[in-house]
């Protein structure tokens, strides 16, 4: 298997360079309010309810150093790039996104049926859905090579079982889309009164993960690998259009992006192994098609 | 899938630095090869017995349990 879409070697330590003041600074945003004096422009005329005149653009900076940096020190080769770093690197995504996204969803729970979530989480639960993923991440693949000095340390991806998790996760995303296409439709999808359009998100988010991370029908090596390729590709792809609409929108449509990018990555994920899938079993051999006929 | 690497090395007398440079990979990949922990890319395996000039399956073949 050979190494791909990796970046070249020099931008680890630029990632290491652009990662850690992104932290630092995400951390004084988010905790002590922190904003960088005068770093920002006037966005708009005058000062609103909830959209102020002078937008600052201190978190816009510190999301764009984390993901960057963090992005760089994850996905630029190693010293010795070969096919076994390469593998370690996308078992250690898969791994990391199912336990980011196995945690998301448990909070989901306590705060959808339960309303009992810290607030502590709570209050910064957008800042953390960016960083966590990268963080886990970064942390999970440098263990892996570095926890032992003579070899690395390997372990192979864990699915969840095609039965029942496939089946069930296509018809809970499928439910629960509907649910929330609903609730868009009648403008109550934010509204705290009415507890369906928390529950159908709820559903649908469950649903994405158990299709995402349970096994095909027939799992073998090469669709191992078309698996680990797209999380990669849904990795890049996800975090590019979140870093675009960083700079694009402000206020409350950026609150929904924040939203939307909370279960994105799954569904562009879900999107490329679906097609890649599919366009697998169209492709028919002409011999083999002379010898069934 | 069991490999005979560390025999076939003492026999040629070469470490697993040497091995791993001949082939292009790291020190610690040839390491986690030869404990049987990471079965190679049938790429990386016909490279490993081209460095022995043996047969791939002189250097890898199949367990019970594979």
């Amino acid at each position: 298997m050979k190494s791909t879409y990796l970046l070249p070697r020099w931008c680890r330590p630029i990632g290491l360079l652009l990662g850690i003041p992104g932290l630092i600074l995400g951390y004084l945003y988010s905790i002590n309010d922190y904003e960088i004096p005068g770093f920002g422009f006037n966005l708009r005329k005058s000062d609103g309810l909830f959209q102020q005149r002078f937008e600052n653009f201190t978190n816009e900076l510190a999301i764009f150093l984390v993901v960057i940096g963090l992005s760089f020190t994850a996905f630029a080769k190693v010293k010795k790039e070969d096919e076994l770093t390469s593998k370690i690197r996308l078992s250690a995504l898969y791994w990391s996104m199912f336990l980011y996204y196995s945690t998301y969803l448990s909070g989901l729970f306590f705060l959808v049926f339960l309303n009992g979530f810290p607030s502590i989480i709570s209050d910064h639960l957008n800042e953390l859905s960016v960083v966590l993923p990268l963080l886990i991440f970064n942390l999970r693949f440098y263990y892996l090579l570095y926890a032992r000095k003579d070899r690395f340390v390997t372990q192979a991806p864990r699915f969840l079982p095609c039965r029942p998790f496939r089946f069930t996760g296509i018809i809970c995303t499928f439910a629960g889309a509907t649910g929330i296409g609903f609730a868009l439709a009648k403008g109550i999808l934010l509204d705290s009164d009415t507890r369906w359009p928390a529950i159908s998100f709820f559903v649908f988010f469950a649903g994405l993960l158990c299709w995402a991370f349970s096994k095909h029908k027939t799992e073998d090596e090469m669709m191992i690998q078309q698996r680990m390729e797209s999380l990669q590709l849904a990795f890049y792809f996800n975090y590019l259009l979140f870093l675009v609409a960083t700079l694009s929108f402000y206020s409350l449509d950026y609150l929904l992006v924040l939203i939307v990018g909370q279960f994105s990555l799954l569904l562009y994920f879900i999107i490329r192994m679906e097609y890649v899938r599919l366009k697998q079993h169209n492709i028919s051999d002409p011999l083999e098609k002379g010898m069934t006929s | 899938m069991k490999n005979t690497i560390r025999v076939q090395r003492a026999i040629h007398n070469m470490t697993q630095a040497e091995l791993a440079e001949r082939i292009q990979v790291s020190r610690q990949t040839i390491n986690t090869i030869e404990s049987g922990k990471y079965v190679p890319s049938t790429v990386l395996a016909l490279k490993i017995a081209a460095v022995f000039a043996l047969p791939v399956e002189t250097v890898f073949s199949l367990e019970d349990s594979d």
